[in-house]
Parts: C-alpha cells; structure tokens; sequence
C-alpha cells in the first residue's frame, strides 16, 4: 500500500507544483493520475521513487516512511517506465531488460530466462530482437521493451510516466490494450500518469484528476462521471462525456431499465460485464436480446441511451 | 631533385639524433597528454554534478589554451627550472581544455531521459556514470583526446627552447640556421606523429567500448608504455651542462668548432635564447652560448670566456656609410669617427644593460654617454641636408643610431631621420645599397660572413685576426657596393660562452680551454 500524507512541493521559484495531496492506492490497484499539463501529475510521481523529495508531508509505502529508505534500494523494487522510454542506446533489447536484475545481481541464467519471457509475454520475437539496439526498434516495440525493463525484477509496484504518451494512436490501442491483459500487473500497484482521457478510463481502477497542484477528485470512473467533485471536473470530461459513459456503464448497471423482451430470436454474444460501447457496437445493425439478472431483455440504441440516462440520473442522487 | 636527395643525406646522417628525438617527442606528446586525462576527465566529471565550477574551470583551462606557448614555457623556468619537467606541465596545461570541455560536453549531451531512467532504476552514482555517462560520452571524450594530442605534437616542438628536446631541435636549429634540410627532417617527423596519433586514436573512436572493455583498460597502458619513452635518453651525466641556441648548436664557428678546436666535450642541451640567461643565472646550466655585449651578461651575473683559439669570428662594430653620401658631405666622416676607440666591450654591456634591464630610452642612454665623455653639442638645428641613419632590432642598433644623430646635429649642419629595429642584416643592408639609407651600424664578421658570402678559404685565413677581417671587408665593400667602413667603434660583439662569475672564479676559468680541461677531467 502506498500512502501519501498532505504532500507539497514548491517550484523554485517558490510556487506550488503540488499542494497538500494525501491519498492511498491499495495492493492490486491501478490509480491514474489525470490532469493538464504543468498540473503536477509527473511530480507526484517522482516523488514517490524518490526522484524528487517533498517539501511537506511524507509519504509510506507498506506503512514505512520513504524517507527513511536508501533510494537506490527503493527504486529498485519499483519498476519505472518513461514516456520517452530511456531505453540504453548502447545496450541491447535483452541488457536492457536485464538493467535492474543485473543491478540486483541476479545471476545471468536468470536474468537471460526472464527477459526472455517477458519479451515473448510482450509479442516481441526474441530470437529476432534479443539483441539489437532500441534505435533498431519501433516506436512501439522500444515502448514494450521499456514496459518490460520496469517490469523484469518483478517489483511490487509500477510507475508510468506518460507510457503510451509518444505512440501513434493506433499503436498506442494495442500496446495499452496488451498492458491491460498482461497477468504480470494484476497484483501489483500500478500508478499510471496520463493526460488522456479515454486512456485513463479504460485502465485505472480510479483516476486522480489534477489542476495546478491540487487533487480536484479521486474516485472510480463512475464517481468522476456520474458525481463530478466540482465545476473543472465536469468541464474536464465533457468533450468526451457521452463516449465516457458508454465505456463505463457496464450491461448489469443497466438492466432494471431495459425493456423485457419474449422473443428468443435474436441471441447475442453480449455479456452482463460487457460496457455499453460493446452492445451499442453489436447492436449497430439489428436489436439483440441478452439474459440479466434471470430476464431477457431487449438491446438497441435507443433501449441502451435510455437505460444509461436512467442510471446517470438515479446515480448522480445518491444512489449507488 | 637534388634538394630531395640531400634531405634524405640529412636524415641519413642524422638517424640516430632523428630517432631519439622523435622517441622524446612522443613520449613528452603522451606523458602530457596521459596527465591531462588523468586530471582532466576527473574534473570534467565534477564539474558536471557541482555546476557552479564548470564556468571556473573551464574557464581556467580555457585560459590556459590563450597563453602563447613559448611564454607559458617561460613561466615554467622559475618554478621547474628547465628541461622535461615545465615541458611536460605546460603540455599538460594545454591539453587540458580539450579534454576537460569533451567530458563534460559530452556527459551533458546524455540524453536526460536516458539519465533519469538510470536513476530510477536505482544505479548509484557510481553505476550512472560507469554504465552510462561514460559509456555514452565516450566517442566525445576520446575526440578531445585526439585534439590534444595533436596539439602537443605541435606545440612540443617548442619543447626544445627549454632543453628538453623532441623534434623543435631540428626545427628551430634549421630555421636559426637557414638549413631547410634540417628543418624539414624535424617539421616532416612532427607532421607525421601528428597524423599517426590522430588516426590511431580515430581508430579507438569507432571500437564499441562495451565489446571491448579490454580497449579502457589498455588505453591507459599503451598511453604509459609510450610516455615513458620520454625516460629513454636521459641515461648519460656529466658534471657541467651546457645551454646552446639552435642555431649556435649547428654553427662551425659554434658548438661544432669547440668540438674540433677545442676539444671539448660537454652535455648539452638545446634552449632559446630568452631563457638560456635566466637558467643559467638560476643555476639550472653552467655554460650558456651568448653574444659578448648582451646587457644580461651584466644583469645576471656572468663571466665571457675568452677564446683562446679564436674559433669565434671578430665582430667589430662599425659605421658602413654610402661613399655617395661621404663627398656629398665631406664634415661627416670626422664626426662619425669621433666615437671610435669610445666604447669597449664592458661599457658596451653597461649601455645595453641600462636600455634591456633598467629599461632606459636609447636617446637617453646616448645622450648620457656621449655627455660624460664630453662629445655631446646642442643640435644646431642646421638645414644643409638630411642624413638617414638605419639599424638593426638588436640593442646595439638603437643606441648607436641615437649617438650619431646626436653628433650629426650638434656638430655639422645637417639633420638626421632614424629607421631604427629593422629586422635582419639583409633588409638594413638592402635599404643602404638601394639608397633608402645613407649609413648604419654593422659588424665585421656579419659583413664577412653573411653579406659577402666570403668562400670558407678566404674566411679561414682571415677569421683569427680582427685587423685583416676589417681590411677585407673595407676592401671588398668599396669595390662591390661603393660603400665605406669607418673606422671600428671598439667592442667586438661576437659569440661566448659564458658562465657564472662566482663559478668561473671559484674553479678558476678564464677561457675555454680552461673550460675543456676541467670538463674533460671531470
């Protein structure tokens, strides 16, 4: 468990880049801290491996003080992955990989057989890439290869700096979407900085959205939408409201709005976790019908907008 | 063609001196060099984690490199005396900018990103710049390495002004002694080291460090292995060492003819002339070649041998005059003989002494001079005509000038210009036949020697005996150039060798064969 205690750090110029912040993020948990740029996000994170150390306040990971840890040991039970990737130039894909073990003085077969493992898990060939040079790789494959460098000594916690941020869009889907189904992160904590949107809806168990300094609101992905904090939370979402919504609401949240239906004409592969995003994709065509909560119920457009303006308006007044 | 071949005659007779020169040539080049990095890439390391004493030492390092060479090799002399020890600080000294400015460019130009993943994930100190930094600043620092080891090859050849050797010997002897060939055999060698290196160490450049870690581990060896060359020829001693100028080294009337007239065989070691003075008097040589009159043969101390077997040519002061300019002006030739049989070789040193050390004006030098010995008159501020008196960039030139424009206007009607510091014997001489000049100082042996190009028959019958030089070159001035000595002034400003006064009593040498005795015995 990370813990962070009314945390401040001052620029020099003596103005706060990040003002009393506290939270907690739990084992197993993806936090993603949002925000706009210059808003303090990279800061915080900086500072919990020590890169950057906080003026005020203190911060615990497993309830010891950070502080009175050697950083270099801190930082290397904490994997770091850079939007820039920072990948070695000199080294090659595989000693890039191996970096924290090396350092850890693992012996080499190890090293060797869990680099090799982690580039198989990441779908980077290693007969074909173990050794080359990051400047060989593509945009995508270096990002793969810096995600598997933080993630070699099997470190309990993760920290990303914009991971995804200096992909191209399609590649950024499907590197984020291999992130999300990699088994390796599933017990760890992943604290994850971002200043888009959909990305941090689609990965974070909860989002911290940042303006200058200040942690405007910390919650689920339906807190943030459904229960905005303030004014700049609202606004912050607004462009991609509608498209939020469908990708958070998932079918169950739904049900009790959805008209029944007796026809068994119309099956679909649809499940009760599947988001509204999914059905609305399935749906675009013909109706479907879907078992919930020991009904059958009816599935279009319009049943699913229906169903969520619903939801957002019982939500939004208190009931969760 | 035929130059050609006897430069390859040149390097042939000279193999053995070429080839331990160049042995301490390169072994001053890399024991500089290898100090330079053994400081500098420390240093530039520092700097670049303490970033207020970047701009401190760079810019001390960058000083360094604005210095002149042959000044900073004279600072050198009070602290390390002379020899291979300020040689190789100064090298030092200059190799230091590139190298201390490559590791630090080079460090700052890691990519930060790169930096900060090294850190976050948890290298100490230690590790970033082993595994990283350097790594990584590799290519730029061994390019810095080659820049100063070039410019030592070049700039060690001013090593041999203070007596610790290399290829500067050949080079600066041949320049001294208009001898191409010997020039050549030093500049071509020097040329070529520099070339060598610099590709020798292109070639390290493109090795993958991290491949190779056998290369940082050898560098420093092979670096080691050639610096102490520089230790290879020091083997030999004798009690009594000699300083000698380039050119005085490779002169018959020089260490050659007090080698085969005399005897005599003393260490040696090739300085220049500015500092030859000064280490003698700081006790770091204890003979040194010289000319007779210099002020700093009174200013430090020293003692002229007298040369007994007359190897050294006579060179007698005189004024040459147009004989144009003798009828046009018969008054003359009395005035300019009135300084005749004034001045000696003593007070001769006195005069230069009060203009190079007391740092007096040549007017005033000659005004005082010509007024105690009671021949100074008020100008008359005469307009029968004008004389146009010239001399030499040497002290004597400027005093002597000044004298007789002093005794031209106060005891005729005419006025005098003065053209005095022109550079050598061949454009004062040139401007006197071409009638840019009417008259100026010159010496016997100079007109013997260097304007006459007297054949070596003439000048060996000839050189022991002043009276019959001056007659010669009165005769053959006359008949060649229609132009007259006058009569000597009275010192004879020729080579010596000198040594300390307190010594030279001590051990009792008045003259070089005195000198070759104790040597030889000892």
């Amino acid at each position: 468990m990370i813990k962070l205690s009314h945390v401040t750090k001052f620029f020099e110029s003596g103005t706060e880049v990040v003002k009393d912040l506290s939270f907690d993020v739990a084992d197993g948990e993806t936090l993603v801290l949002l925000g706009t740029s210059g808003g303090g996000k990279t800061t915080t994170l900086r500072m919990i491996n020590r890169l950057i150390d906080p003026d005020k306040g203190e911060i615990y990971i497993n309830n010891q003080n950070i502080k009175q840890l050697s950083p270099i040991s801190l930082r290397r039970k904490i994997g770091y992955v850079l939007q820039n990737t920072g990948l070695f130039p000199h080294y090659t894909v595989l000693e890039n990989i191996g970096v924290v073990p090396t350092l850890l003085q693992w012996d080499k077969s190890s090293i060797e057989k869990r680099s090799v493992s982690l580039m198989e898990k990441l779908r980077l060939s290693p007969s074909e890439y173990a050794n080359v040079y990051p400047h060989q790789l593509s945009g995508g494959q270096q990002q793969r290869v810096g995600l598997a460098r933080a993630l070699a000594a099997d470190p309990p916690i993760l920290l990303m700096d914009e991971p995804f941020g200096a992909l191209d869009p399609l590649t950024r889907i499907s590197v984020r979407k291999e992130f999300k189904n990699l088994d390796e992160i599933h017990n760890k904590i992943v604290i994850l900085v971002t200043h888009d949107v959909e990305e941090a809806f689609e990965l974070g168990t909860r989002i911290g959205l940042m303006n200058n300094g200040v942690m405007q609101q910390l919650g689920t992905p339906g807190e943030l939408l459904f229960q905005p904090a303030n004014d700049f939370v609202k606004s912050f979402l607004k462009p991609q409201q509608l498209e939020l919504e469908l990708r958070t609401v998932i079918l169950n949240d739904i049900a009790e709005w959805l008209p029944d239906e007796d026809n068994e004409d119309q099956p679909s592969s649809l499940q009760p976790e599947n988001t509204c995003w999914d059905a609305l994709e399935q749906v675009s065509n013909q109706p479907a019908t879907i078992q919930l909560q020991g009904k059958r119920k009816l599935i279009n457009g319009n049943t699913l907008l229906q169903g969520i303006a619903n939801y957002k308006n019982t939500y939004s007044h208190g009931r969760k | 063609m035929e130059e050609n071949e006897s430069l390859l005659e040149f390097v042939h007779q000279q193999a053995g001196k070429l080839a331990e020169q160049t042995i301490t040539h390169t072994g001053l080049t890399f024991i500089s060099v290898l100090l330079a990095v053994a400081i500098g890439i420390p240093a530039g390391i520092l700097i670049t984690r303490k970033k207020k004493l970047a701009t401190l030492v760079l810019g001390f390092a960058g000083v360094m490199q604005t210095i002149p060479s042959i000044a900073l090799l004279g600072f050198m002399i009070p602290l390390l005396g002379i020899g291979a020890k300020p040689a190789i600080v100064a090298l030092f000294l200059y190799a230091l900018l590139p190298i201390i400015r490559n590791t630090y460019t080079g460090i700052r130009g890691v990519d930060p990103t790169v930096t900060e993943a090294a850190i976050g994930m948890g290298m100490s100190d230690r590790q970033l710049l082993y595994k990283v930094q350097l790594p990584l600043a590799m290519s730029v620092i061994l390019a810095g390495i080659r820049t100063a080891t070039v410019i030592n090859v070049g700039v060690a050849t001013l090593a041999a002004y203070i007596a610790a050797g290399g290829l500067g010997e050949f080079i600066f002897g041949g320049i001294a002694l208009n001898n191409t060939n010997m020039m050549l055999a030093g500049a071509i060698p020097a040329a070529l080291l520099a070339l060598l290196f610099d590709w020798l160490l292109s070639r390290l450049q493109h090795i993958n460090f991290r491949k190779s870690r056998k290369v940082v581990i050898a560098l420093p060896i092979i670096l080691l292995i050639l610096s102490s060359f520089y230790l290879l020829p020091n083997t030999y001693e004798s009690r009594m060492k000699a300083g000698f100028t380039p050119e005085f080294m490779g002169r018959q009337d020089g260490y050659l003819g007090l080698k085969s007239v005399y005897g005599l065989n003393i260490r040696t070691v090739v300085i220049n002339d500015m500092i030859m003075y000064k280490a003698i008097a700081e006790k770091k040589l204890d003979v040194i070649s010289g000319s007779s009159t210099d002020g700093r043969v009174k200013a430090f101390y020293l003692f002229v041998l007298r040369d007994d077997k007359h190897i050294f040519p006579p060179y007698y002061a005189a004024p040459i005059v147009r004989e144009a300019v003798l009828n046009q002006y018969p008054e003359l030739e009395p005035v300019l003989n009135s300084l005749s049989g004034t001045i000696n070789d003593s007070i001769m040193t006195e005069l230069n002494y009060r203009v190079d050390y007391l740092k007096q004006s040549p007017e005033k030098v000659a005004k005082d001079f010509l007024v105690a010995n009671q021949l100074y008159k008020t100008p008359r501020n005469g307009n029968k005509g004008t004389i146009r008196i010239g001399s030499k960039i040497f002290g004597d030139g400027y005093i002597l000038a000044n004298m007789y424009k002093m005794l031209i206007e106060g005891y005729t009607d005419l006025t005098v210009t003065t053209k005095t510091g022109l550079g050598g014997t061949k454009i004062v001489f040139d401007a006197l036949v071409n009638e840019q000049l009417d008259l100026y100082p010159e010496y016997t042996g100079t007109g013997l020697l260097v304007i006459l190009s007297s054949p070596k028959k003439i000048v060996d019958s000839l050189i022991s005996d002043s009276q019959k030089v001056y007659e010669y070159v009165s005769k053959q001035f006359h008949n060649q150039y229609n132009i007259k000595w006058l009569k000597p002034i009275g010192f004879n400003n020729t080579y010596a060798l000198m040594m300390r006064k307190e010594e030279a009593a001590q051990l009792n040498i008045q003259n070089i064969s005195a000198l070759t005795n104790y040597v030889n015995q000892h």
